[in-house]
């Protein structure tokens, strides 16, 4: 997939985990790529950037392992990024549906039509 | 995990990162790689779910604050003499002159590139790169002919590559003057008789110098510790962050400090006095006949005296 593209979605992603509830940096790695084909060399970035501009705080807490983890919070800006990135990205991928399920869902029917299509294409010449 | 957080600090390092930001993104790391150790994953999961340091650093490069490469001097007018070209990523570099005045930058490739300019027997130096190691030293001196008889008054340009880090930098002179700019080294090892000392633009880890009456000035850079020794050169230090300490020892030597931060501001001088504004120390020690330190800051920091012993000499911190 393209990089841009789909560090865009991922964006989205790591907003979408933290909506819900404060995370460390691995769990929101975890969260992730249980769905999706991503690791920690996209999320991670994105993570820290998303910081950088205010949209996440973090803080420590204690882990029962020991070594205290750092949580990621999203803050009030962050929230209505996620608002606005959520309802683009909503818009937009309504739109691609509509656009490649016009023909309908089923592939064998849209094979069958392709196939057709091109036969007749062959005829005219 | 070690491997990991070497190679992704190398990386970060390489594509210029500000040490604040490598050493977030390290602890960041490790407490990332820490916890899903504990979780039971195995090397295979572990790879798979960390994936490459040199992409995470290079994804991470776009969005931080780098150190960017200023006042690099212009190399029309000189002779470029030797070119080579560096393969690995960790370089030594170990330079021996008399008196030619030489500058070190940092080129534009992956070479290692030496210009010359002005009269003299260039062809007379030693100079090599083998095993990741660039010496570069004058003439030998052969009874008592040296440099008498003949006039040298050769200067010297070396470009150090871009994507390198300069693990050891020695630089031995007796009159050279000698600028160091926009590099990232770990351990710099500077020693001058009469020869001055710019270090502008630099990260280094950490730096020994010794100096008996060449000036130094450090400018612009991150440094993490400095040991500096110095018998009648002054010293002046403009917008330096030091994480770690600051050693003087000085016979004469005053030392001028202009925005500056250190942890342990420690000094053992004779009769040379500090002088510092906007200059942070977390602590400080005096050990001097006669010499002083003043800072004067406008943010009223505490600032905690360790010890002071000294005969005539005070410390003075105000507003």
């Amino acid at each position: 997939m393209n990089a841009q593209f789909k560090r865009g979605i991922i964006e989205l992603c790591v907003l979408s985990v933290l909506v819900e509830k404060d995370l460390y940096g691995y769990l929101i790695i975890n969260q992730l790529s249980d769905f999706v084909d991503v690791n920690e060399n996209t999320i991670y970035p994105i993570l820290r950037r998303l910081t950088k501009e205010d949209y996440f705080e973090t803080y420590l807490e204690e882990s029962n392992e020991g070594a205290p983890r750092k949580y990621y919070k999203m803050t009030e800006k962050g929230f209505i990024y996620y608002l606005q990135l959520r309802e683009e990205w909503d818009a937009f991928i309504g739109g691609v549906y509509q656009i490649i399920n016009q023909g309908g869902k089923k592939n064998e029917e849209i094979f069958r039509r392709f196939k057709t299509r091109i036969s007749e294409t062959k005829t005219d010449k | 995990m070690k491997k990991y957080l070497e190679d992704l600090r190398q990386e970060l390092v390489k594509r210029r990162l500000t040490n604040e930001e490598i050493e977030e993104i390290i602890a960041d790391h490790e407490e990332m790689i820490r916890t899903a150790i504990e979780e039971g994953l195995s090397e295979d999961e572990l790879k798979q779910k960390f994936g490459q340091p040199q992409q995470v650093a290079e994804e991470l490069a776009g969005d931080e604050d780098t150190v960017e490469p200023i006042n690099q001097q212009d190399t029309d007018q000189l002779q470029l003499w030797k070119t080579y070209s560096v393969e690995k990523e960790n370089i030594k570099v170990n330079v021996s002159l008399v008196s030619e005045d030489i500058t070190y930058q940092l080129s534009d490739g992956q070479d290692i590139k030496v210009y010359y300019q002005g009269k003299g027997k260039v062809e007379k130096y030693e100079i090599s790169y083998e095993k990741n190691e660039f010496r570069f030293s004058a003439p030998k001196r052969v009874g008592f002919h040296f440099s008498f008889n003949q006039t040298n008054d050769l200067r010297f340009l070396v470009e150090l590559p871009k994507r390198a880090l300069i693990d050891e930098f020695k630089h031995v002179t007796v009159s050279s003057d000698t600028e160091i700019k926009n590099l990232t080294i770990n351990q710099l090892v500077v020693n001058t008789t009469s020869g001055d000392l710019k270090v502008t633009n630099n990260q280094i880890k950490y730096i020994k110098l010794n100096s008996v009456s060449g000036d130094c000035s450090f400018s612009n850079s991150k440094i993490d510790e400095i040991n500096l020794s110095q018998v009648s050169g002054d010293s002046e230090l403009k917008d330096v962050t030091m994480s770690g300490d600051f050693k003087v020892n000085t016979v004469s030597g005053d030392i001028d400090l202009l925005n500056v931060t250190c942890n342990h501001f420690e000094v053992r001088s004779v009769s040379g006095d500090m002088d510092g504004k906007e200059f942070y120390p977390q602590k400080v020690t005096l050990k001097s006949v006669s010499g002083d330190i003043d800072i004067k800051n406008k943010e009223s920091r505490f600032i905690e005296i360790v010890k002071k012993s000294t005969v005539s000499g005070d410390i003075n911190i105000s507003r």
